[in-house]
């Protein structure tokens, strides 16, 4: 509550800049790394006047043009928005993964990787996880519940805020920005950036060895989906921002939607280290209280592009 | 600007409200449902409504994509049973020594079996005749004859958190809801330390495979009856179900079917019914 309170000073400091901000800040953070999209998203704009947004057709993604946070050394890549038909495409998922439906959504950035145990114990001082010594590249952070993943976020943001002069965007994707991106954009893939599991995922199997020992692997060490981001399948659940609703595809608008209003438990993707093919799957769902911790959850990132939000609005125009 | 200002408060002050809002959603929502407890052995039992399901290899599990859904798992089948208790956990070695003891001599522990796992663990390295024995006692203990195995109707209703659409009991996630060989070290654990289902059961996925009250056969989902099927009138093996510490996270599916030597002491343990 303090903490809030104290920001709002700050806020409306950045009205008043704002107009001079959203040149400076979102140029330099954003656009810098990536002038290429900036005018391809001028154009697309342009096209968007013209055409409703719903009948987008499923664009092959821009290349990614990762940009790198200075906090955390955080890459994330581009998504360019789009449609695609979200939840069981293949026919062979389970109830609560249809009716497969088409979903939209906006542009966003997605970490290439998994959060790090590095990268959480550079914002909140020490890492919870169970994995350790786990090679140089370091093993995406676990046992981290949702609520703790939050203040992570918060404290990121701030810190963000504190070096760039820029609020921070990160957030937890949501369900279909996860699938979205896992499937490379939208396609038919049963797992991320293959449908052959071996290639693309760090997780069980069972070879009949008692002796045999488990782990996740360092964040990248897999091929990459077409993207170019690493690990959406296997290595460790990752939370996201939605509640939980067995019956949600039902009922979920087209354009960004973000999980019902209320729940009991978050929703999981991507399955992880301890998990067999089937779990493992883009469209598979898991879902467990916001509390609960375990050494095979951690998560990934997205760097909100939202229209919505004034600092990141048209950035590169005027 | 003072306009904006008190905007921004307002946002920020509702922001905080949610906050808490969500904070208050958190705990795992598990049925208030009665709760019934044995005096001798401390044994709880969680009220169960009875009502309808779909029995077998539900919601596409059993497709080709690796779910692992078995024949034996088909075909789907509505299946209506009636209330019952049923236990919380899996009877453990104490609750079972409690009992025992009753008797000297009735029941000692092989020679054979291997080191028990701890005094809550679930019971191991006993047969259907040992149980049978235990349901004797339990029941002459209380004046009645209310404890029983469960048939594998119940056990699956059950399992399903009243027959719901569960992949494991409590769940999506095999290794929050079981102890199965990817997270238990080959060793049984004690019980009710994985998330319940919702109903607030305990490892009925995971930890010790539980016999039940059926005969085994293979083909009993196409002929079952629909109100109370009690398994085929006889058999050579006993179903079990739920999976085990050695499994992989194939065998905790809820409705995967095991099957048990009768004879045999083994790894596999079992939970009790309570008839209301």
């Amino acid at each position: 509550m303090l903490l809030r309170s104290n920001r709002a000073p700050v806020l409306s400091v950045e009205e008043e800049f704002m107009t001079k901000r959203l040149l400076v800040a979102v140029a330099v953070i954003v656009f810098s790394a990536n002038l290429a999209y900036s005018a391809e998203n001028n154009t697309k704009k342009k096209a968007a006047s013209v055409q409703p947004k719903t009948d987008k057709v499923v664009a092959s993604p821009v290349p990614p043009k990762p940009f790198s946070d200075n906090v955390t050394g955080l890459e994330m890549v581009n998504v360019k928005g789009g449609c695609y038909q979200m939840g069981d495409f293949a026919g062979m998922g389970r109830q609560e993964e249809k009716p497969a439906h088409e979903v939209c959504v906006d542009d966003f950035y997605m970490g290439k990787y998994e959060v790090t145990q590095d990268q959480w114990k550079k914002i909140m001082g020490s890492s919870p996880s169970v994995n350790k010594n786990c090679g140089k590249n370091g093993c995406p952070v676990d046992t981290v519940s949702w609520n703790d993943v939050q203040e992570y976020i918060s404290r990121l943001n701030s810190r963000f805020n504190e070096e760039n002069k820029i609020a921070g965007k990160y957030r937890l994707p949501t369900e279909a920005e996860w699938e979205y991106a896992a499937r490379s954009g939208g396609k038919s893939e049963q797992y991320s950036g293959s449908d052959i599991l071996v290639d693309v995922a760090c997780f069980f199997e069972w070879n009949g060895d008692l002796d045999y020992r488990w782990s996740p692997k360092p964040v990248g060490t897999k091929r990459p989906n077409g993207l170019g981001i690493y690990d959406m399948t296997g290595n460790v659940w990752e939370w996201t921002s939605d509640w939980y609703g067995s019956d949600y595809y039902a009922v979920s608008p087209k354009n960004n939607p973000a999980g019902p209003v209320s729940g009991d438990r978050r929703v999981l993707r991507g399955g992880g280290w301890r998990n067999g093919a089937f779990d493992l799957r883009t469209s598979y769902r898991n879902f467990l209280p916001p509390l609960y911790r375990s050494d095979s959850i951690g998560f990934r990132l997205v760097w909100d592009l939202s229209k919505k939000l004034p600092l990141q609005d048209q950035p590169g125009k005027k | 600007m003072a306009k904006m200002f008190f905007v921004s408060c307002a946002i920020i002050l509702l922001s905080v409200i949610q906050g808490y809002a969500v904070e208050g959603n958190t705990t795992v929502n598990i049925s208030s449902a009665p709760l019934y407890k044995e005096t001798a052995t401390g044994m709880e039992f969680v009220f169960v409504k009875g009502g309808c399901y779909h029995m077998g290899d539900m919601s596409g599990d059993g497709t080709d994509a690796g779910g692992g859904g078995d024949s034996n798992e088909r075909p789907i089948h509505e299946v209506c049973v009636d209330d019952f208790y049923m236990g919380k956990y899996e009877v453990t070695h104490r609750q079972w020594q409690n009992i025992m003891a009753k008797t000297p001599g009735e029941y000692s522990r092989d020679q054979d079996c291997p080191p028990m796992a701890g005094d809550s663990a679930p019971v191991d390295c006993i047969n259907w005749d040992d149980i049978q024995k235990f349901i004797v006692l339990i029941n002459k203990e209380s004046g009645g004859s209310k404890f029983r195995l469960p048939t594998e109707a119940e056990w699956e209703y059950a399992a399903r958190s009243g027959g719901k659409s569960e992949r494991y009991a409590g769940g999506n996630d095999v290794d929050s809801v079981a102890w199965f060989n990817g997270n238990s070290g080959e060793k049984p654990h004690s019980v009710g330390t994985k998330l319940p289902n919702g109903l607030g059961l305990y490892d009925m996925s995971g930890n010790a495979w539980e016999v039940t009250n059926d005969w085994y056969e293979k083909d009993y989902y196409s002929k079952s009856p629909r109100n109370n099927p009690a398994g085929p009138g006889s058999g050579e093996e006993r179903v079990k179900r739920g999976g085990c510490v050695t499994g992989t996270f194939l065998n905790q599916r809820t409705s995967r079917r095991g099957t048990q030597n009768p004879v045999i002491r083994g790894t596999d343990g079992f939970r009790l019914l309570m008839v209301p």
